[in-house]
Formats: C-alpha cells, sequence, structure tokens
C-alpha cells in the first residue's frame, strides 16, 4: 500500500517544487530590497555632510570646491547594470538638471566594489556620452576615505543628496528607480 | 544511446501536441506560460534597477529581455503540460531542468545590485567573518556574465522539456 503511494507522493513533490519555482519571481517582489536595503536607507536627520576628497583629471577635488551648490554624490561600480541604466535616466533629465545649479558627482567606487572593470570615463562614454562635457556633471574615482565616509556598507549603487547648506538630505540607490526623490530634492533646492 | 535520443528529440513535437490534446494539461501549459511571462518580463528588466520590479522595471524593458522572457516561460509552460500530462498518464514528471533553469534565470535580477546578495552575504559572515568579502565579487560576476547565466538557464530548461517529452513518450508505449 505503502509502496503503490510513493511514485505519487514523488509526483507531488516535483509538482511542488515546481510551483516554488513559478512562486520564486513572487519572492524576489517580495524580497527584503524595498524595506531593508539602501533605496529606504534612514532619514539622515540632515547630519553635515563630511569633507572628502576624489580623484578627477588626476587631481584630488574636495568636496568643497562645490561650496553653494546642492550636490549629487553618486558612487557606482562600473559593471553594475542598475548604475549604467542610473546614468542614463541622468542623461534624459539633463535639460532639466542643467537648468539648476545642482552638480552631480559620479564616482567609480574604490576599487570598482571589489570587482575589475572599464574606468569611469569609459563608463560615461559609453552609458551617456552627452553627459561627458556638461559642467554640471563630474566624472572621477573613490578615494579610500569617502568610500568609508558615505559608502560604508560597500553598495555598489549608491548616492548621497547634499543641500547647499552642507547637510547631507536624502541617502538613497539607484537613480533609474529612484529618480523621483532626486527631482524632488532639486525641486526643493531651488526653492 | 545516441540513436533513441535523437529519436526522442525528433518526436518532441508529438509529445507536445499529444500534451495539448489533453484538456488539463494545456490549461496548466497555457497558465504557466502566461505567469511566467508576465514575471519574467517584470523581473528580467530588474537588473536595470537595483532588484526594484514592477512598472518600473518594465521602464527598462529591452527587445532582447522580451525575446528571454518569451522563450524562458514558452518552454516552462510546456515542460508543465507535459509533465501535467505524463503525471495524468500514471507516468512520473521530471522538472529538476526546468527547476534549475528557472532558478538560474532569476540569478542576475536577484543577486546583481539589488541588497539580497549583500544581506545574504553579511548574515554568513556573522558567523564566518572571511564569507564576507565575497559579495561583491559574486555581484559583479553575475553582472558581467548574465549572457552564460541566461543561456544555461535556458539549456537547463530544454533539458527539462526533453526528460519529460520522453517520459510522455513513454506513457503511449
Amino acid at each position: 500500500m505503502i509502496a503503490s503511494l510513493m511514485p505519487t507522493l514523488n509526483n507531488v513533490r516535483r509538482l511542488a517544487l515546481l510551483a516554488g519555482v513559478m512562486a520564486l519571481p513572487g519572492l524576489a517582489v517580495a524580497s527584503p530590497s524595498g524595506v531593508m536595503g539602501p533605496k529606504d536607507a534612514p532619514d539622515p536627520g540632515n547630519q553635515p555632510a563630511p569633507v572628502a576628497s576624489f580623484i578627477s583629471g588626476g587631481r584630488a577635488v574636495s568636496l568643497r570646491s562645490y561650496a553653494g551648490h546642492p550636490i549629487m554624490l553618486w558612487q557606482v561600480a562600473t559593471w553594475c547594470g542598475s548604475c549604467r541604466a542610473g546614468l542614463r535616466v541622468l542623461a534624459r533629465n539633463q535639460a532639466m538638471i542643467d537648468k539648476t545649479g545642482i552638480r552631480v558627482i559620479v564616482l567609480r567606487d574604490y576599487r570598482n566594489g571589489g570587482y575589475p572593470g572599464i574606468g569611469i570615463t569609459k563608463f560615461a562614454e559609453r552609458a551617456a556620452p552627452g553627459l561627458m562635457h556638461d559642467p554640471h556633471f563630474i566624472f572621477g574615482d573613490d578615494t579610500r576615505a569617502l568610500y568609508t565616509l558615505y559608502n560604508p556598507h560597500h553598495y555598489v549603487d549608491v548616492y548621497d543628496l547634499i543641500g547647499k547648506d552642507r547637510k547631507i538630505k536624502v541617502v538613497s540607490s539607484t537613480p533609474s528607480a529612484t529618480f523621483g526623490r532626486i527631482e524632488a530634492f532639486i525641486a526643493a533646492e531651488r526653492s | 544511446m545516441m540513436t533513441a535520443t535523437m529519436s526522442n528529440i525528433v518526436r518532441m513535437p508529438v509529445a507536445i501536441r499529444m500534451a495539448f490534446a489533453d484538456r488539463r494539461a494545456r490549461l496548466w501549459g497555457v497558465g504557466t506560460v502566461l505567469i511566467g511571462l508576465v514575471f519574467y518580463l517584470l523581473i528580467l528588466p530588474a537588473t536595470d534597477t537595483g532588484g526594484a520590479i514592477g512598472l518600473v522595471s518594465l521602464q527598462f524593458l529591452t527587445f532582447g529581455e522580451a525575446v528571454l522572457a518569451v522563450v524562458m516561460a514558452v518552454l516552462l509552460g510546456l515542460t508543465m503540460a507535459l509533465g501535467i500530462y505524463g503525471l495524468r498518464q500514471g507516468g512520473s514528471a521530471a522538472s529538476g531542468g526546468s527547476v534549475l533553469g528557472a532558478i538560474v534565470a532569476v540569478l542576475p535580477t536577484l543577486l546583481c545590485c539589488s541588497p539580497v546578495l549583500p544581506l545574504a552575504v553579511a548574515a554568513i559572515a556573522s558567523v564566518l567573518p572571511a564569507a564576507g568579502a565575497l559579495g561583491l565579487p559574486v555581484q559583479g560576476f553575475v553582472a558581467t556574465h548574465e549572457a552564460l547565466l541566461y543561456g544555461t538557464a535556458i539549456a537547463l530548461m530544454v533539458w527539462g522539456l526533453y526528460g519529460n517529452a520522453r517520459r510522455a513518450l513513454q506513457c503511449v508505449c
């Protein structure tokens, strides 16, 4: 009796497994990325933006150089698909960004986030060549100090929005999915 | 052995026709294709949104991803229809290949750029500190080898489809 039930039980188990796989995308939807991920990072509570430097055009540039401008400080890995998509989204909104005083600083993560990849210039040329000569966009490389200060959890696609008052207003990630927050920040800094 | 395999491959369309002649197998097959297609269309472009899935990811859907979604959904649907048909004929369903394929297919979305992998690695690293350094290189590997992963996923699904087609043909014999 039990032996005759075994094939049926095996089939049920296999079907359950297949059903589980079909539900896998659903699990992905319900994954903790929206709650615990950097997209919904806690409000930085207007904490002062630490002073740090990055490398651009072969020289060290301090964040102080952009005093009086709101800043989007965005750290990317050049192998990251969402970073590429994010840069394209910024390029699509270039006209709107250019009308404001914001400076978008795009930095290649320190050691490219732990995996080799192209340099930041080639990354920008491939994803959004129109931004290369736009003075609102600055491309460069993280220093270890800046990476440690602004990306302690070593996310590959994370940004800080820093107000004219040098205070961090928003910490988030993936501009391709969160451009609305950047837009709101730009609007708030204009008013 | 080789001849038998070739014969089974040639007769796969026959097995699929037989399965789709069965009403219940057809319903399961078509249902799986439709559900799978919606999920894959939403999930595949999520590599561009850091794992955010829904209308936001749909905006980044490329032609290539749409083709991939159709291929994978159809393969899953056919395997499901053949599996149900086999079960109804008293045989057994073998979905190992499709199961593995479906899992591999969602890896790039789950692992590249979204915090799922860092969180998992952080949990492991709390027990084994040396594992903490693995997360980002794995993310980097997944992000730069998407084509290989999707190819592997499709190959595994085809393998699962072949297994179920063979069993469906055996049921008839």
